[in-house]
């Protein structure tokens, strides 16, 4: 049976370098083809209704552009975004060596240091252009706390289940963050339930 | 009696009187009916006056009708023969183009025989010696027992071209096609001369590549009255025919340079060689920009290092020299191998005066003389386009960030030239992109200020108002915007290798050349950036030719005899180093 869907739609937000294929991965997840043209997104917004955990929900998919140039957009989206899909091409090392400093950005827009987002390694259908292996992806990941997923747009290649990783990882935030509201209601001191929140060291204005 | 008398002479009177009356009635009546004839006649005259004016103004009103269609006809007379200007001079170039093409592709094929020559040479020694030799090394070489694949890629992208291949056939029997290639690129320069002349004298004319002959022979006049007073240079006749108007065939072959002999000897000497020996495939320098020479001169002193070896001049007691544009000193021995092509060298800003993030302008890297184009840019454009264009997503994918900006700060506040060859085309795009962006230039390429010029000119599609947004630039601005034009067209060129359509390189740099404006919301950005990319298409429809006019090179310095060039435009935003510009 479904339920009208409750609540407001989960805006997940996919970024990564130029050319890793990020419009495939989100056409391939929302309309359920491939696409084959080489043409550079601006910015794209999709929704769709799916089914997560029985669950049903309201997604909207937002696609951005690679190419630092779009920076001056970048921040607006971050801010409203409720969950990052962090794309890199295992055939391309550069777009890797960017990873890192989408998850800074991420994290500095929202204050956070455990924000819903999942590490992708698109194109991994490309075994032999492969640069970089399973295992520097695995410990990137490590490194930023954050799971690790490859998928390939062309073979759809778990591209359902990153999408759905990332919704449940939205779902389990929000619950905690609503706990931490009600409980910080009840007992004023922090619970350990409650999400880290990073303490700024060097900030002068008070 | 008396009376009778009396009456008689009243009556008398009265007759008299009454006589009298009828003759002044009479004359009366005739002058009257002498009026009316009169007044008759004058409104007769009258009306018949009015009739001829009339009939004159009608007459003057079928004679200006007459002017104005005899206007109009001239008008489109005007533009008719401009269109076949035009269309002559598209000819023209079309020729040159598909001539540099085939010796191209000449030089290319000699190069690709050579090499597998040399292929042939190596596989046949080792063949022997693979028997001798470790296991793993002769795995490495098993390639060698499968046919050859080398630059199988030319090879498919040339097969494309099925006429171009034919008409190759046909120029097989040129020999010597790089000498070719180079004095083609001559006749290039010529034309681009001509092309200058006229923009200087109307710059504001709307349509590009408006051939005026008569300009065109002032300036043979010149290059002939050079020719008598100048023993070195030479001139050839083929000049003459081509300025008669008559597109001929024999042209690109004849037309001899202008350029001192020897100097111009030497360096074809060198391009030969390189093009030969040299294992990468190389893109064809199809602008004199990319291959420009040193022009040495002698160096005395003592404190300087050799750019090629890094080693003094001290003990060496051997002969040295300076370029005279780029200013890099070298040994005499060693100038040979002095990075080519030579980029005039502005004063780069030193960043370790200035805190962090400073942010500079344009003029600041640009060379004093005439093509003002920064000078980062053209060394990143140059080595972009010697390694080939045919990277996919050129443009479109991003380079190693510590390796841009790294690269970067020795690009613009180093003295020496930065090894640009090793770095990935990605890091090079990064860079040219980086340099541009707001993050390092105060303004971007197209100036906040003529931003809404721009736009505006490619929304309403009129050529003329774009041609005067280009021309209103700043020079180092509009200069730079020309060359990095002619490389974008290459880049498009090659789309079907590198997959960057206009559409596509529009889109990913279009932000960065035509800037965007602080925004408060999504939907205002976006229709910023729509704008951006609307004015970076219109600007890429126009021709390489016409950008190219921009691009022409100013006399050698020290020559006997070269005139000096006007200024080629009256608009100047820019204070700052205007007084030496025009040395």
């Amino acid at each position: 049976m479904v339920r009208p869907p409750h609540q407001n739609p989960f805006k997940l937000v996919v970024v990564g370098g130029g050319g890793v294929g990020k419009s495939a991965l989100t056409i391939q997840f929302i309309q359920r083809y491939f696409v084959s043209d080489y043409d550079p997104t601006i910015e794209d917004s999709y929704r769709k209704q799916c089914f997560v955990d029985d669950d049903i929900c309201q997604l909207e998919v937002l696609d951005t552009a690679g190419q630092e140039e779009f920076s001056t957009m970048r921040e607006q989206y971050l801010r409203s975004g409720h969950g990052f899909l962090i794309v890199f091409a295992v055939s391309d090392k550069n777009s890797f060596s960017e990873v890192e400093q989408l998850h800074k950005l991420i994290s500095r827009v929202k204050d956070r240091d455990d924000f819903p987002i999942l590490l992708v390694g698109n194109k991994a259908d490309l075994e032999t252009d492969r640069h970089v292996l399973r295992e520097e992806g695995e410990e990137m990941a490590r490194r930023l706390h954050v799971p690790y997923v490859e998928c390939s747009a062309k073979m759809r290649m778990n591209v359902d289940e990153a999408f759905h990783h990332l919704v449940r990882l939205v779902r389990r935030y929000q619950q905690s963050e609503r706990q931490s509201i009600d409980s910080s209601k009840e007992i004023p001191v922090n619970t350990p339930m409650s999400p880290v929140r990073r303490k700024k060291k060097n900030c002068r204005i008070q | 009696m008396c009376s009778n008398e009396g009456s008689r002479q009243v009556l008398e009177s009265y007759f008299e009187l009454a006589h009298a009356v009828r003759t002044k009635t009479r004359s009366y009546n005739a002058l009257l009916s002498d009026f009316q004839n009169l007044t008759e006649q004058y409104d007769r005259a009258r009306k018949a006056h009015v009739a001829e004016a009339e009939r004159r103004e009608a007459a003057q009103r079928a004679m200006t009708q007459a002017e104005e269609s005899a206007r109009l006809v001239q008008q489109r007379y005007d533009e008719k023969e401009q269109e076949v200007r035009t269309a002559e001079a598209r000819l023209k170039d079309a020729r040159g183009e598909v001539a540099r093409q085939v010796g191209y592709i000449s030089a290319l094929e000699a190069d690709r025989d050579e090499l597998e020559n040399r292929l042939e040479m190596i596989k046949r020694n080792l063949e022997k010696q693979l028997v001798t030799m470790p296991e793993n090394s002769s795995e490495q070489l098993a390639f060698m027992r499968q046919p050859s694949v080398y630059r199988s890629h030319s090879r498919a992208y040339a097969a494309r071209f099925d006429t171009m291949v034919e008409e190759r056939a046909s120029e097989q029997t040129e020999e010597d096609s790089v000498d070719y290639d180079e004095t083609e690129e001559e006749s290039v320069m010529e034309e681009e001369k001509r092309e200058e002349a006229k923009r200087r004298s109307s710059i504001v004319a709307s349509v590009p590549l408006i051939r005026q002959p008569a300009l065109a022979a002032h300036r043979v006049a010149q290059s002939r009255a050079r020719v008598a007073g100048n023993g070195e240079r030479t001139s050839g006749m083929q000049q003459q025919t081509r300025v008669s108007g008559q597109p001929t065939t024999t042209t690109s072959t004849k037309v001899t340079t202008t350029i001192k002999v020897d100097e111009q000897q030497q360096r074809l000497q060198t391009t030969v060689s390189i093009r030969t020996s040299s294992g990468t495939p190389r893109m064809r320098k199809s602008y004199s920009i990319n291959q420009r020479p040193h022009r040495f001169e002698e160096y005395t002193g003592i404190t300087k290092k050799c750019a090629v070896c890094a080693l003094g001049f001290l003990f060496r007691g051997k002969a040295a020299v300076r370029c005279v544009d780029c200013g890099q000193h070298a040994h005499d021995k060693c100038k040979g191998k002095l990075a080519c092509p030579c980029v005039p060298q502005a004063a780069t800003p030193s960043r370790s005066r200035l805190p962090a993030n400073t942010k500079f302008g344009l003029h600041e890297f640009c060379p004093a003389s005439a093509p003002m184009i920064a000078v980062p840019i053209v060394r990143c454009v140059v080595a972009l386009e010697n390694k080939g264009l045919q990277t996919e997503g050129v443009y479109r994918r991003s380079g190693n960030k510590a390796l841009i900006t790294k690269a970067l700060v020795v690009l613009c506040h180093k003295k020496e030239v930065p090894r640009l060859e090793v770095q990935d085309s990605e890091v090079l795009t990064g860079c040219i992109r980086n340099f541009l962006s707001p993050a390092y230039l105060r303004d971007p390429l197209i100036p906040k200020t003529s931003r809404d010029e721009f736009v505006r000119a490619a929304v309403t599609g009129k050529a003329e108002a774009l041609q005067r947004a280009i021309v209103d630039l700043p020079q180092p601005n509009r200069d730079t915007l020309a060359y990095l034009c002619v490389h974008w067209l290459k880049v498009i060129a090659l789309s079907a290798v590198n997959r960057m359509t206009m559409d596509n390189l529009c889109r990913c740099i279009a932000p960065t050349v035509v800037g965007m404006h602080n925004h408060a919301s999504l939907a205002t950005a976006d229709d910023d950036l729509k704008d951006a990319v609307r004015v970076l298409e219109t600007l890429l429809l126009l021709d390489t030719s016409y950008w190219k006019q921009y691009l022409q090179m100013e006399e050698p310095r020290k020559s006997v005899g070269a005139p000096r060039t006007a200024p080629s435009t009256p608009a100047r935003k820019f204070g700052l180093n205007s007084s030496k510009r025009w040395r």
